[in-house]
């Protein structure tokens, strides 16, 4: 009788616990951005491609750790037009900072590395810092780029915008 | 069941209680499970600038036509026009991505002059094509362009020593700009 009162006992636990969620890593809100991204020169011109901030700070990071931020992309066209997002080794870095540790294209990700925008649209996509926590990283600060390409403009002289990502570890 | 087996089944209870606890979302209403966790990635910082980048060039093509053994063409030094349509100074980079065949099967090498071997350099105005542009790598055409500031700057090819074909090349350059840095 014990034995079948201690055994219904522990199936009653495994049951709470298959039915229990894991617990996930905590969220990880950003600060709502400026509504409108105005600075000093006013508003962003709605007839040309841009993207916006031009730069983002990461501070405290550890690994384990995700902070998240929306970049904003615009079509300045007036067709549709396809854009691709990707992470991009720096050109340079800010002062003290380093180049990114290495494996660090595979901890950003992209909601949508190829939006496709309709003319004059404005898009957020989501990026998101998310390092491992057996992540080996050695430089104190460290930065990477994100780096926005309309695919589809013509020509021989193409151009590319850059958002720069400035990390500093706890 | 006897004394031994009573105390072992205690013991395994015990643990599977202990267990349970931890990992069902009661835990999470007691404090026990990720407390540590959710309390140092509250410490993360992150904050932005609401600037935007944005260039624009003109023209956005450009064919040199028939190139001749050992004589290097260009656009001159005012051939092309950038503009920082941005809201902040920023620094211009160029790459190409190498030769690439139009008509045929033959490819340029990506490289100084040689035979069948070219590169393409950039200048500014008023300078000289002092900048070769990289293929695989960048180069910086100007630094701290400043918002609504515009450029002039063309391109040169450093043409071929000899051919042994006439196919036709292309390569297409890329103009990156991010922000010039400042803290």
């Amino acid at each position: 009788m014990k034995g079948k009162l201690i055994g219904f006992l522990l199936i009653g636990m495994l049951l709470l616990i298959g039915c229990s969620q894991v617990t996930p890593p905590p969220p990880y809100t950003p600060p709502t951005p400026p509504a409108d991204n105005t600075s000093i020169n006013g508003k962003p011109p709605i007839d040309r491609v841009w993207i916006s901030p031009a730069k983002v700070m990461i501070g405290n990071f550890y690994p384990g750790a995700r902070a998240e931020w929306d970049l904003s992309v615009h079509n300045g066209n007036d067709a549709v037009a396809e854009f691709a997002v990707a992470y991009r080794e720096p050109d340079y870095t800010a002062t003290d900072y380093a180049a990114p540790p290495v494996g660090a294209q595979n901890w950003v990700i992209i909601a949508d590395s190829s939006p496709v925008l309709m003319p004059y649209e404005t898009r957020e996509i989501l990026i998101a810092l998310d390092v491992p926590i057996n992540a080996t990283i050695t430089a104190d600060k460290w930065e990477f780029w994100i780096s926005v390409k309309e695919t589809t403009q013509g020509g021989t002289i193409q151009t590319e915008l850059c958002s720069r990502w400035l990390v500093a570890m706890q | 069941m006897n004394k031994e087996t009573r105390r072992g089944l205690k013991w395994l209870l015990g643990v599977a209680l202990v267990l349970t606890l931890m990992l069902s979302p009661v835990a999470g209403l007691l404090g026990f499970s990720g407390m540590a966790l959710a309390d140092i990635s509250q410490n993360v910082t992150i904050n932005a600038t609401p600037a935007w980048v944005s260039i624009s060039n003109t023209p956005g093509t450009f064919d040199f036509g028939t190139v001749k053994a050992g004589v290097d063409e260009d656009t001159t030094l005012t051939g092309f026009n950038v503009t920082n349509g941005g809201s902040v100074a920023c620094n211009i980079t160029l790459q190409c991505d190498g030769w690439t065949n139009l008509t045929g099967t033959n490819v340029w090498t990506y490289g100084a002059a040689a035979e069948n071997t070219s590169q393409l350099k950039a200048g500014l105005e008023g300078g000289s094509f002092d900048k070769t542009i990289p293929n695989g790598s960048t180069v910086q055409l100007t630094a701290n362009l400043t918002a609504a500031a515009s450029q002039e700057w063309g391109i040169e090819i450093d043409a071929p020593s000899a051919f042994t074909h006439g196919d036709v090349q292309q390569t297409t350059v890329t103009m990156t700009a991010a922000l010039h840095e400042w803290s």
